[in-house]
């Protein structure tokens, strides 16, 4: 088989066959719906209204890197004012990723941002979900339209219940109000980690799939596409024709 | 629909740029905020005290201007929704004139 027959490429992640036939984790082959012989075929979205998320190549590193070792973001995320090596970086850029996009302005082709998903336990139905503004003064709707893509792909090509969310609380600041309609408080490390001359709390964030269907269609309201913003089509494993 | 409101028919656009007071109960709408809070001084920072909020209001007014950004040189602590209008209407006659 060819590397682009989906039979040919399991998801490495995934515990059963793509087939359409085959039994749920939870269910019996009677107890699924019969599909539609005319239903489309499920399609990932990756064009927004602002932005666009594109896969993570090579090339992209050197200026991932300089983003999030940048004064801007050095110490507010992951490597906390660390400075890994090249090689060590590329290791951590992928560890533990389900899914990870850079955010790329639909108008200019600025790099805006990354959104990751990482440590998926399909198991419990959780992921972690983490996203870097790579420009602080960039008040453009670009990330966070971004982030909402990519929870909502979460949400709708795996069975997930819950995607968390850590972060300092120096970051709630920007954070906000997002943790009123969205987030849920999960639990906080008292004075857990050292920055600026002074300990800060780990917060934990939840996004539930409840709350996330709840939001849905207000956060990524069906519109007809930009003139010349097409979104891609993309043929998924598992998506029969 | 009247001119100027927003879509609720996700396949259609308003022919019409809203006037401060449509715009101001859809931008309250969106938010969950009271509609006296979105008046054309309110500075943009306090009606949209998040990303979310501003997202939000990146998306009510994406229903004029598909797309829409506030000039990246505009300070949001300065800049007033009688800005955002201003902004919103400009773009939608520019676009208005390329069609």
């Amino acid at each position: 088989m060819s590397i682009s027959d989906p039979l040919s490429t399991p998801d490495p992640l995934s515990t059963s066959d793509p087939g359409p036939n085959v039994t749920g984790p939870t269910g019996s082959p009677s107890s699924r719906p019969v599909p539609d012989v005319g239903e489309p075929p499920p399609l990932q979205r990756t064009v927004g209204r602002w932005i666009t998320l594109r896969p993570v190549r090579h090339v992209d590193y050197d200026a991932i890197r300089s983003a999030e070792l940048s004064d801007e973001l050095g110490v507010r995320w992951r490597h906390r004012g660390a400075t890994p090596s090249p090689e060590a970086f590329a290791q951590a850029l992928w560890a533990g990723v389900l899914v990870q996009y850079l955010v790329i302005d639909n108008d200019d082709h600025r790099l805006l941002g990354l959104v990751s998903a990482y440590n998926a336990d399909l198991q419990s139905g959780t992921c972690h979900l983490g996203f870097a503004r790579f420009d602080p003064t960039d008040h453009s709707p670009g990330v966070i339209e971004g982030v909402l893509l990519v929870a909502d792909h979460l949400f709708s090509h795996w069975t997930f219940r819950k995607l968390y969310g850590e972060t300092l609380e120096f970051n709630l600041a920007n954070l906000g109000g997002v943790l009123g309609p969205l987030l849920t408080e999960e639990g906080r490390l008292r004075e857990h980690a050292f920055a600026g001359g002074r300990y800060w709390d780990l917060v934990h964030l939840a996004l539930y799939r409840e709350v996330w269907e709840t939001h849905r269609s207000r956060l990524l309201p069906e519109r007809p596409e930009r003139p010349g913003r097409r979104p891609i089509e993309v043929l998924v494993p598992g998506a029969w024709t | 629909m009247t001119a100027g409101d927003a879509p609720t028919d996700p396949g259609a656009r308003p022919d019409e740029p809203p006037d401060f007071d449509q715009l101001a109960l859809l931008v309250a709408g969106a938010l969950g905020c009271e509609g006296g809070v979105v008046v054309p001084e309110a500075r943009v920072s306090d009606i949209c005290a998040d990303s979310l909020d501003l997202y939000c209001l990146y998306v009510t007014l994406d229903a004029w201007v598909p797309g829409f950004v506030l000039p990246r040189q505009l300070d949001l602590d300065i800049a007033t929704m009688a800005d955002v209008h201003h902004y919103l209407v400009m773009r939608f006659e520019q676009r208005r004139v390329r069609r």
